[in-house]
């Protein structure tokens, strides 16, 4: 599944890689990179969650997925910083040969604050074209 | 280049050029002053259409994705003051033309129920008042802030990806989730665009190639000239049928 290797994709990136560096550390699944559901975690954690994208091509092999990165993190500039370096570096990105990534948008959006404010929420999403 | 009228009644080429025999063929091309004010006349016309074809071609792509998105948008019971969300749901339709700002005229609006009211007569009766469109845009717009802390609901509503299960926000009278009418939830503009995207790329495609040419064709006329011993043809078009044109054509 494309989401599956979007997620083996992040664990793959070295702490020197601007996404990591953005985040403090490199990704690992279960402790703080996640697909498809964000559990309770008292850590900062980027989850991968898709969603509905555009119907597939008439071959049915060529498919378009959306999906949506979305950053739990205590600090509001951590999740601008994150989200934009997620932007910028998967934006036309190959993803190592399985699918071609593209952004939707160019900046990312902080969409509100969870657990009294603890804890701040932003997103960026983006389409993955790729092959069955 | 603008040519003046005289310039215009003396244009003329000629060809000269020699049979394998030696004899000489000629051939000569003039074209008349009027016959120029008519092909000016005509393509003013024929620029028109072509704009009021991709004007309604976009309208009705915006309006359709409006229908499309309104039963999806999330909406909370009565006694919490449910239907916001979707009553802010509007497509807006702007042209202008340069540096100038132009126009915009709401021709949808979201309903309670999910439905949507069109009104498509302010777009015609703007268009028919602009001259030289050079862009054409449509909107489709949700807008609510929380009564709590201003928060964008809008946004809010469309990113949050997460099952309600896995949410925070709870009701403090019950300890219910907000919305949780079934059919309706997050990305409810992005789903349906993704989904008819490509219908929407054919609708256009076709407006510019195939429509356009089809409406000109219906909007012309031919006028009989008489040029020396022969009778020709000359199309007119006419720029006051282009309103009779409609919006689903």
């Amino acid at each position: 599944m494309i989401v599956n290797d979007i997620a083996t994709y992040m664990e793959d990136l070295t702490a020197t890689h601007p996404i990591c560096s953005a985040m403090g550390g490199t990704f690992a699944n279960g402790v703080n990179l996640f697909v498809a559901y964000e559990p309770k975690k008292d850590v900062d954690t980027l989850t991968i969650i898709p969603y509905s994208g555009a119907r597939p091509n008439r071959d049915k092999q060529r498919q378009t997925a959306a999906i949506q990165l979305r950053l739990k993190t205590h600090s509001r500039y951590k999740a601008l910083n994150v989200q934009q370096a997620c932007i910028d570096n998967l934006d036309s990105n190959y993803l190592n040969g399985n699918g071609f990534m593209r952004a939707n948008e160019s900046a990312p959006l902080i969409i509100g604050s969870i657990d009294n404010d603890r804890w701040t929420i932003s997103v960026s999403n983006y389409t993955v074209k790729y092959l069955k | 280049m603008r040519l003046s009228k005289q310039q215009a009644s003396r244009l003329q080429s000629s060809v000269v050029s020699k049979a394998p025999s030696g004899e000489a063929i000629s051939l000569s091309f003039r074209v008349l002053g009027n016959e120029m004010s008519l092909l000016r006349s005509n393509l003013k016309v024929a620029a028109t259409t072509i704009t009021y074809t991709v004007a309604r071609a976009i309208a009705y792509c915006a309006v359709d994705l409006l229908a499309k998105a309104q039963p999806r948008v999330p909406i909370a019971p009565p006694e919490d003051d449910g239907g916001r969300l979707r009553k802010s749901g509007t497509v807006s339709f702007m042209f202008g033309w340069g540096n100038a700002a132009g126009y915009a005229v709401d021709i949808a609006k979201g309903n309670m129920d999910g439905s949507i009211n069109v009104d498509m007569g302010k777009m015609r009766g703007r268009l028919s008042r602009s001259r030289k469109i050079e862009r054409i845009d449509a909107i489709i717009h949700y807008f609510r802030e929380s009564d709590k802390d201003g928060s964008n609901v809008a946004l809010f509503t469309h990113e949050n990806l997460l099952p309600h299960e896995a949410r925070s926000a709870k009701k403090p009278r019950d300890g219910k989730f907000y919305a949780t009418t079934p059919g309706t939830g997050p990305k409810y503009l992005a789903i349906p665009f993704l989904q008819s995207v490509d219908d929407y790329a054919t609708i256009l495609r076709n407006a510019v190639y195939k429509n356009s040419i089809r409406n000109i064709s219906r909007i012309s006329s031919t006028i009989k000239r008489y040029r020396g011993r022969h009778t020709v043809d000359l199309l007119k078009l006419h720029m006051n049928k282009v309103q009779t044109l409609g919006y689903y054509r």
